[in-house]
């Protein structure tokens, strides 16, 4: 008897508790918003072509990018941006290789999940900017996503649509690279 | 008597070397239809700026507008390969129409006159195009790639880069895009090269376009390359483009390939430096009878109107970022260019 009262009495904390933490655990998740800080994974020029369409032409209004953003430049940060494009010749200019672009990535990565931050991953170079290298970038980055935004035409084969899938994350298809800028605005700015 | 025969041989052997050097300066420079509009105000030649280029088949005419209103100098060449015409054509009509109203112009229709000497090695039977202009039936040559070798001499097995020493293969010599920034007593494409390095030097150019084509399918078509210094302005370039409905793409000049002219220009002068690529059909692999001019997909007129849109674009971008630039009147728009044809604004 005394046994099934104690073993009824830890199933009622249990439940109780999850009650109780459950909310909390969901308001823990991250929300995006700003600031904001855009960095690039693989250092195409897609990160620049990213701050240049969020730009507001009227108001000057932009979100900062730091092609080489360490963790240490998350602090106050809500939202980290990460534009995925491997090129070569854009580590060339940053003077690193494949493996420190990658571990670079990995780090900021790590530190916005340790500190909350809300992660897009972007993906705007369409089919020129596929291949085997950007799509390990992009692996490497829905990892840690909260949100997918591809330009449609980079995402024919479904392969963003999987991460998605995958990660249980929200994918959103643009048209064009100029389409890119208000969407993501649109969801910094959701209250 | 043997030392006396040595003595002939080396003076001989020494003659020939030198009647070998001097062989190319022996030809004669080649004058293409270039009709200058009322907007030049002054020609040259490219060897004004490194004296042993006069009087060869690589000496080509270089255009000058200048506004008499302060400003930047920009430099525009066409023709570095004289297969990849819309560069040409896109030179050609600022030669032919622009006014410059702020800064300065400088122009090259024909950066390497040598390669529009001989047809295209992939595509002799096209040899010329033509277009009807209000003027009548004007011809172009469609050239090869290369500096004739008739004029430079044959490839060695290797071409080695002034001054980074990186190998190409031989054939490389010969081809001015591989030979930046030059080399005052190198090969004749070399000192080609050094020329223009000068003419950037000289004239203090702020901008700089080198105009190319390549493959439809190539990465590179409907391309800007950009020095890693000026690619910020090529970026909003792009984005500026695409509002326009012209969907063009951006890359860094490669820090290891050098001789090409955004990489070693943007390195050695204070020019912000850009290459702009558009598709060219002739320049596809499995080509076969291509129409350069009135190809449907991408036919001459949309890949002239694209190059000149692209530099009004990177300009924009300078103007925004920088406060000036050259600025001129006289030239169709985009839409006009694509939708009357290049016949309608050539002269």
């Amino acid at each position: 008897m005394d046994r099934r009262m104690s073993n009824l009495r830890f199933a009622a904390v249990v439940v109780i508790a999850a009650l109780v933490l459950t909310p909390v655990l969901a308001v823990a998740a991250p929300k995006p918003g700003k600031p904001a800080l855009i960095t690039s994974a693989g250092q195409s020029t897609d990160g620049l072509i990213l701050k240049t369409v969020m730009t507001d032409k009227a108001t000057g209004e932009t979100i900062p990018f730091e092609k080489l953003a360490k963790p240490e430049d998350l602090k106050g940060i809500r939202t980290l941006i990460v534009s995925v494009g491997l090129s070569s010749k854009g580590l060339g200019a940053a003077g690193i290789n494949v493996d420190q672009e990658k571990a670079r990535v990995r780090s900021i990565l790590d530190a916005a999940k340790k500190n909350d931050i809300f992660v897009i991953m972007v993906h705007i170079g369409g089919t020129a900017r596929r291949g085997a290298g950007s799509d390990e970038f992009a692996t490497l980055v829905a990892d840690y996503a909260h949100h997918i935004f591809v330009v449609r035409a980079g995402n024919d084969d479904g392969f963003f649509t999987r991460l998605a899938q995958k990660n249980k994350i929200p994918l959103t298809e643009v048209d064009d690279r100029i389409a890119m800028g208000p969407a993501i605005m649109k969801l910094l700015n959701t209250k | 008597m043997r030392r006396m025969s040595r003595t002939v041989c080396a003076v001989f052997a020494a003659a020939l070397v030198m009647a070998v050097a001097v062989a190319p300066a022996l030809a004669e420079p080649i004058i293409h239809d270039v009709r200058p509009g009322y907007g030049v105000t002054g020609i040259g030649w490219i060897s004004d700026y490194h004296a042993p280029l006069r009087g060869s088949a690589v000496d080509t005419r270089v255009y000058y507008l200048d506004s008499k209103v302060e400003g930047p100098t920009t430099l525009v060449l066409g023709g570095t390969h004289s297969n990849e015409i819309a560069g040409i054509m896109a030179a050609t009509l600022l030669v032919e129409r622009a006014v410059v109203t702020t800064g300065r112009l400088i122009v090259v229709p024909y950066a390497n006159a040598s390669g529009a000497s001989y047809a295209d090695t992939y595509h002799p039977e096209i040899g010329y195009y033509s277009l009807t202009t209000e003027s009548g039936v004007r011809v172009f040559r469609y050239g090869d790639r290369l500096t004739n070798p008739e004029h430079q001499g044959p490839d060695a097995d290797k071409y080695i880069h002034y001054p980074s020493g990186q190998e190409f293969p031989g054939y490389e010599a010969r081809n001015l895009d591989r030979a930046h920034p030059g080399k005052a007593d190198g090969n004749l494409t070399q000192q080609l090269a050094y020329a223009y390095h000068q003419l950037l030097l000289e004239e203090k150019v702020d901008v700089a376009f080198d105009l190319h084509e390549a493959g439809p399918t190539s990465r590179l078509a409907n391309m800007v390359v950009a020095n890693p210094k000026n690619i910020d302005f090529a970026v909003m370039a792009i984005v500026d483009l695409e509002m326009q409905g012209i969907v063009m793409n951006v890359e860094h000049s490669s820090d290891t390939f050098h001789g090409l002219s955004h990489r070693e220009w943007g390195d050695t002068t204070p020019a912000a430096s850009y290459l702009i690529e558009t598709p060219n059909p002739a320049q596809a692999s499995n080509a076969i009878n291509p129409d350069v001019v009135n190809d449907k997909v991408n036919p001459l007129s949309r890949r002239t109107a694209t190059h000149l849109a692209t530099i009004d674009a990177v300009l924009n971008a300078h103007e925004l970022l920088d406060g000036k630039r050259t600025r001129w009147v006289g030239l169709p728009s985009y839409e006009e260019l694509v939708s009357d044809g290049l016949e309608e604004y050539l002269r």
